[in-house]
């Protein structure tokens, strides 16, 4: 877990997760503002040769402002790609449970 | 002397018949899939290869093919359909009922639309999106030289068993 700060102002916080794709692992990161929106993914590594599509920044800015209590569901509020389909499923689920982590840990007082 | 599928051991026929078989399921399921992905029209082969503007569309996205992604797509469907072709061609060439002039032509023609539609394909990518027609008739060629090879060879095979029986 990272906290993120610029002299005294706390910027947020973010983490680093992994999913599986279609046989390998994805490295992801997801990063929250101190109001607990997302405010951006980013894929860090990317191993398989085909799906790598989830990288690219207009797919992954489809998760900025989200929060913890919105659905982020493939097909509906996320879209997918054409030819990415399990990797688009594998880290918008991986999103959701680091979006869900972080903003528990930053509630609870576990992060500060 | 000539060989044809009438001098061939009977082994070797049940299995060109059961190959040709699988081989047109397989087809029509690649077909299925394209169908699936493009709709089987020029302007939907473009947009998944040239990928469209996510903003223009609230559809799936799709991004332009990468430069090693057009790799290996193009050698992975040259050398398999080649070797289909190959098993094909072989089936036609043992067919007694067709003129040699129609079997040269049935044998040679899906090379040349190979040659052609993958030609096609890296001039719509990075060329012009109207190379998808000229993908998109040369596939189309593509796939009635195989509905039709594979005809041919399973009505020989069927005459052949049938002329076999007769004798018995």
């Amino acid at each position: 877990m990272l906290r993120v700060s610029r002299a005294d102002s706390l910027l947020g916080f973010a983490a680093i997760g992994n999913v599986l794709g279609k046989d390998l692992p994805i490295t992801f990161l997801v990063a929250i503002d101190p109001a607990d929106h997302l405010k951006d993914v980013d894929i860090l590594v990317y191993r398989e040769p085909y799906g790598g599509e989830v990288a690219y920044e207009p797919w992954r800015r489809q998760f900025r402002g989200k929060s913890a209590g919105d659905s982020l569901r493939v097909g509906r509020e996320i879209r997918n790609i054409s030819g990415a389909t399990i990797s688009v499923h594998a880290v918008t689920l991986g999103v959701r449970r680091l979006l869900a982590q972080l903003t528990a840990w930053h509630q609870s007082g576990a992060i500060r | 002397m000539t060989v044809t599928w009438r001098s061939m051991p009977g082994p070797l026929r049940t299995l060109a018949r059961w190959v040709t078989i699988v081989q047109l399921v397989g087809y029509t399921t690649s077909l299925v899939f394209v169908w699936h992905t493009t709709r089987l029209v020029p302007p939907g082969v473009a947009a998944r290869y040239r990928g469209v503007d996510p903003e223009t569309t609230q559809a799936e996205m799709q991004f332009p093919k990468s430069f090693a992604q057009m790799l290996t797509i193009t050698h992975t469907h040259l050398l398999s359909m080649a070797v289909i072709f190959l098993l094909t061609g072989l089936g036609v060439a043992l067919c007694a009922r067709l003129s040699e002039r129609w079997k040269r032509w049935l044998i040679a023609e899906p090379f040349v639309a190979l040659l052609v539609s993958f030609s096609a394909m890296w001039l719509m990518r990075y060329g012009d999106a109207r190379f998808s027609w000229l993908l998109e008739a040369s596939s189309a060629v593509l796939a009635v030289t195989f509905y039709v090879q594979s005809y041919l060879i399973l009505r020989e095979l069927r005459q052949v068993e049938r002329e076999g029986s007769q004798v018995e």
